[in-house]
């Protein structure tokens, strides 16, 4: 079992430096050169020389990565052109906000998809299937921030019950959640659906029916437990989606996460930090996956016996 | 040696044309699959006749600023916007963008994916390695946040958008190829070809992919539906298609300025997605339950 | 066919909650009326009550504003967002009165000019503190002065500068290269507030923070807010409100909605569509007054195409004002034909007028040797009315054969492209709120000055890239000028020559919007957007 998660881990390490190459050099190919945003409009040429050199900019691109992972690797992220603070301060900074965002979206996800998703297995070409059915069919249809925009002006602007933006209380995550929730929400009962269906034709399930267990214990309990599996695979692999969701979500109801972080800096030119931002989140993501797979490999018996042996 | 040969390519024909006969027929059964292809036919239909129906300058982008802000009316059906334009003709001449950028990204997805994917699983070794990890690597970056990375490199053009948007959905492609390729690599017939001395690359193409059409095409539906959205996606963010361009995302962001006083702005363009992404989403659902026997639903 | 209808009927249902609102009367074009809730000034700025001294006032008070403050380093930006801070936490030699636009004692109490107007003394207080209690002397301002000569964003004002002597802590001599009649003005500005020699030293980031004014900084959290806190220990007496936090609102709906929920005090810049809103809420009142905030169009004079003279003029006859104010401002501005602001001095009444006609566009065009649809530009604009203007003007120029591409950015990245040297762009729409005198004006927004190697470069906000030894030489003559009716007449004769150059399209000047919560007292509103919050405060 060690030997599967070290493997992983080793794995990683490649994965993450490459994500940092592409992303840095996606960002480096912007034209412009961005010292005299931060110079001003009378700087001399040794000023400005003397400020590439601050800011890092000179030498080749692969230079200029290398010296980017070596500070990477203590924690530094650089200096945003704009405010000059520090990019992983900035970083940690909406880090908390835009998780508790995608928890509680992945939340109401869970909350919405998995009920609905037995009802429509269980009751399987009936109306309440199909109307089930539709429901995910539109809510993966729908883009996410048009649904955000219709649930602001609803349930906020015209019936005031949910503030519609900022990150005061309680209350203002909920819109925003709903809005990054019902697209995972509508994945999730797809699956859930199908999943359920492929175990409940499963000779097991006959067996415990002509024991005589309750139809109820047969699903719950037998049905469920192995339909999970499939469904926390998806789930895992839909935390990065749920992340890029809620750049839109923080977008439209003015959310402080690091989504509207990314956003913002690119309005405003500030490569530093779009490069940081969106490299923190990849590795949040990849991480994310591996302790999903990690569990996965746990949970379902067939890997655990490969790997236990 | 001949009659073997007509024997084997007369019976590969008949089974070919039995596998599209029995797909289409599946695929008519499906009502929702026919409802999805209608729309959708329709919404094409839109686009294309666009240019004839209205004229681009005083139409689509020309201004009337005294009829600004006017709510759905008859002489407006969908009102006007905030520079007086009329809603209705802008979400028409929209279609034209969002699917010309949601085609043309998963075309650059798909050929792009499919060259490498089948290449890496037929190759095999350090290339494929080397591919597939890339291709994790890609996949881990958000899509929406590697969209918007490569536009703002890029600059904001509708080219650009089709560049962003496919790079981003490159990677199912890279992994439906290789899964398919893997398949069938070690089959008899593709030895007896390389044993006859058929060129690889005439291999790949003619023994191998043709056993992942029906997935890629799958695939492919299914993702110029989350394409459109993307482009959206991008354009609302301020990324996408640059002004006056009528697309659907940028009248969306535009519209949610007035969204107190002048919601209908924000009602229509969103029905213009959600519409042709449905119509997407049933043909890419009822294709897949039509071609591959082994997902019943 | 069941399960479209169910589906149909949902969507509809969940349509009607939605759009219940009903339509609304569309936006008329508002008549212009006055309104304030204080007395207005010579100036145009607004004051708002006085505070009392025997009132209860709040402990905080939050004003939602649009920008997001860059930097606290006095010297490190002029952009207005920054400004604002600068006035709380920092002061500088002399202000100007809101009232009148006299100058008035800032940090020093008096001063003195020789005869031949080239030496200034200052005498300052002894009493004066900076905001971590360290006594300020007359070093610290000599400090300020010298570190601007090396800031990119000060140098401009100190260039005139030729000695700075410390007679003692209290007292401090200047003495100038040659007279200038606007260099108290020049001192009053934002940007040469007073820094602490010892804090800036030993923490040269930080350090610029600190000054001798009412707040210091207590927090700053860039993209979201930016709090301070009052500084008992203020030799005039401690601020009424312990703490003011600028809280960020990218969008002007938000913000409004965060005013009317009672979760900021102050909104600034509302949406002019919203303005109605603010009017009707028994609780909020609308603070209105014309600015000096001249919206125009810079053209990049060395791009191609912007070179030739008949082009620019092509496009100050394409740009449509009066639509422009009408769907960018929903009819809440004043077109704007002359090159410096209304009440600067010499403001030529007769400037030619480029009128909105496309017909003379069109002919200015064929004069340039262009052909319609040979010229492309792109156009920045931050924004979300400027967005509309640039849309107007595009479709304006796309009936003369001249295609526009706009490019839409946040104001810092904006700020950022017309500073950047290489001064890579070609047009943009922007503004600038100069009533630091006629010369300043002038000189900043068009002239040039050479460089050792005799070439010319342009100066510090010159956007047109214009560089004219002509212009310069007449500007030169102007400030020196020492009979009024002359200087007037020189000032109108640079304006009609600027006017045959072409180097802007100046469009409007609007009105300064701000909604507050009913009671609000002891602010300043001043026509340049450069707020003075420093005695604000709102009753319990």
């Amino acid at each position: 079992m060690y030997k599967y998660i070290i493997k992983r881990l080793l794995m990683l390490i490649p994965v993450l430096l490459g994500v940092a190459f592409v992303i840095f050099a996606i960002m480096n190919v912007a034209e412009g050169d961005p010292v005299y945003q931060v110079a001003g409009p009378d700087a001399t040429q040794e000023q400005l020389e003397a400020l590439r050199v601050e800011m890092g900019l000179n030498g080749s691109l692969l230079q200029r990565y290398f010296r980017y992972i070596g500070k990477l690797l203590q924690g530094d992220l650089g200096v945003s052109y704009i405010s000059k603070m520090d990019v992983m301060k900035l970083y940690l900074q909406r880090l908390p906000n835009t998780l508790r965002l995608a928890s509680l979206a992945m939340l109401v996800a869970v909350v919405i998809s998995v009920p609905l998703g037995i009802v429509a297995a269980v009751n399987q070409n009936t109306w309440k299937d199909t109307l089930a059915m539709i429901l995910a069919l539109i809510g993966l249809s729908m883009p996410n921030f048009w649904l955000g925009l219709l649930l602001m002006l609803l349930f906020a602007l015209k019936l005031g019950w949910f503030p519609s933006g900022g990150a005061e209380g309680f209350a203002s995550v909920i819109l925003p959640a709903v809005t990054v929730g019902v697209g995972l929400a509508a994945l999730l009962t797809r699956t859930t659906r199908s999943s359920m269906l492929d175990v409940l034709r499963q000779d097991y399930l006959r067996t415990a029916r002509a024991k005589g267990v309750s139809e109820r214990k047969v699903i719950y309990h037998h049905a469920l437990r192995n339909a999970l599996i499939p469904i926390i695979t998806i789930f895992g692999v839909q935390f990065s989606n749920v992340l890029g969701g809620s750049v839109l979500a923080e977008t439209v109801f003015a959310w402080p996460g690091v989504g509207r972080l990314v956003v913002d800096a690119i309005d405003q030119r500030d490569i530093p930090t779009v490069t940081g931002a969106l490299i923190m989140t990849t590795m949040l993501v990849t991480i994310v996956n591996l302790v999903v797979d990690i569990v996965y490999a746990y949970v379902d018996p067939r890997i655990k016996a490969q790997y236990t042996k | 040696m001949k009659e073997t040969k007509t024997e084997t390519r007369a019976s590969k024909i008949y089974k070919k044309r039995s596998t599209l006969e029995m797909a289409w027929r599946q695929l008519r059964r499906n009502k929702g699959a026919i409802i999805g292809l209608i729309l959708l036919v329709i919404i094409i239909i839109a686009a294309l006749i666009a240019p004839l129906l209205f004229d681009y300058n005083t139409d689509v982008v020309g201004m009337n600023v005294k009829e600004r802000m006017k709510w759905p009316s008859g002489a407006h059906i969908c009102g006007t916007d905030e520079l007086g334009r009329d809603i209705f003709t802008r979400i028409i001449y929209g279609a034209r963008y969002s699917l010309a950028v949601g085609l043309v990204a998963v075309l650059i997805a798909l050929i792009v994916g499919v060259l490498l994917g089948s290449a890496a699983g037929y190759i095999g070794g350090v290339f494929e390695n080397v591919v597939m990890r890339i291709c994790d690597i890609f996949s881990s970056i958000p899509s929406v946040l590697m969209a918007i990375a490569v536009v703002s490199a890029l600059g904001k053009s509708t080219i650009n958008l089709m560049i962003a948007v496919g790079i981003a959905s490159t990677a199912p492609f890279v992994r439906v190829a290789r899964a398919a390729v893997l398949v069938v690599r070690d089959e008899e017939y593709v030895e007896a070809a390389r044993a006859i001395g058929q060129p690889d690359w005439k291999i790949v193409m003619v023994h191998i992919l043709p056993n992942c059409v029906s997935q890629i095409i799958v695939q492919a539906t299914l993702r110029v539906g989350s394409a459109i959205i993307s482009a959206a996606q991008l354009s609302f963010l301020g990324l996408g298609v640059p002004a006056p361009a009528p697309e659907w995302g940028s009248m969306l962001a535009s519209g949610r300025l007035y969204i107190r006083d002048y919601s209908y702005m924000t009602l229509f363009p969103g029905i213009a997605i959600m519409i042709t992404v449905l119509s997407l989403n049933l043909l890419g659902d009822g294709l897949r339950d039509a071609l591959d026997p082994k997902l019943k639903r | 066919m069941k399960k479209i209808t169910v589906s149909l009927l949902i969507f509809v249902v969940f349509a009607g909650f939605v759009f219940a609102g009903g339509s609304k009367e569309n936006a008329k074009v508002q008549k212009v009326t006055l309104e304030s809730s204080g007395e207005a000034t010579g100036t145009g700025a607004v004051k708002s009550e006085e505070v009392k001294a025997n009132v209860k006032y709040k402990d905080t008070v939050t004003i939602g504003v649009s920008n997001d403050i860059t930097t606290l380093d006095p010297q490190g930006s002029n952009t207005d967002a920054n400004m604002m801070a600068f006035y709380l936490t920092h002061e500088r030699l002399v202000n100007k009165d809101p009232n009148n636009g006299a100058i008035v004692p800032g940090l020093a109490e008096s001063w003195t000019v020789s005869e031949d107007g080239r030496t200034y003394t200052f005498t300052f207080p002894s009493n004066v503190t900076f905001t971590n209690g360290s006594k300020f002397t007359a070093n610290d301002v000599k400090y300020t002065y010298d570190k601007a000569k090396s800031s990119s964003f000060a140098s401009q004002k100190v260039a005139d500068i030729k000695s700075i002597e410390v007679i003692d802590d209290t007292h401090l001599r200047i003495e100038l290269k040659k007279a200038n009649q606007e260099f108290l003005l020049l001192m009053a500005h934002g940007g040469m507030s007073i820094m602490s020699k010892a804090a800036c030293e030993a923490d040269p980031v930080k350090g610029p923070y600190m000054g001798t004014g009412m707040f210091a900084l207590e927090s700053w959290v860039p993209g979201n807010y930016c709090s301070f806190v009052r500084y008992d220990g203020y030799r005039k007496g401690p601020a009424p409100t312990r703490k003011i936090v600028f809280k960020l609102f990218k969008e002007a709906s938000t913000r409004l909605i965060a005013l009317q929920t009672g979760e900021i005090d102050v909104c600034i810049d509302p949406s002019t569509s919203d303005l109605v809103r603010i009017k009707e809420d028994q609780k909020l009142q609308l603070i209105k007054t014309p600015n000096v905030v001249m919206l125009y169009m810079p053209m990049q004079m060395e791009k191609k195409g912007l070179d030739n003279v008949h082009v620019r003029k092509a496009l100050a006859y394409a740009m449509d004002k009066e639509s422009i104010i009408y769907a960018a401002y929903d009819g809440e501005a004043t077109v704007q034909n002359n090159y410096i602001n209304r009440g600067q001095f010499g403001l030529n009444p007769n400037i030619h007028v480029y009128t909105y006609d496309l017909a003379k566009a069109k002919e200015e065009l064929a004069l340039s040797g262009y052909k319609p649809g040979d010229l492309t530009f792109h156009i920045m604009v931050d924004k979300e009315f400027k967005r509309t203007a640039a849309l107007i003007f595009q479709n304006s120029c796309s009936q003369i054969g001249i295609n526009i591409v706009i490019e839409e950015m946040e104001t810092a990245a904006l700020k950022g492209k017309l500073n950047d040297a290489s001064l890579n762009y070609e047009l943009a729409l922007y503004q600038f709120t100069d009533d630091l005198g006629t010369d300043y004006t002038l000189r900043n927004q068009h002239g040039s000055t050479a460089q050792a190697d005799g070439s010319l470069k342009k100066n510090g906000s010159n956007r047109c890239n214009m560089k004219d030894p002509k212009f310069n030489t007449m500007l030169d003559a102007a400030l020196v000028e020492t009979d009024n009716a002359k200087r007037q007449a020189d000032y109108y004769a640079i304006e009609d020559y600027l006017d045959g150059i072409c180097p802007i399209v100046p469009i409007c000047t609007s009105y300064i919007n701000i909604g507050i919560k009913k009671g609000l007292a002891g602010a300043v509103w001043m026509p340049d957007a450069k707020h003075d919050y420093r005695l604000i405060a709102l009753p319990e």
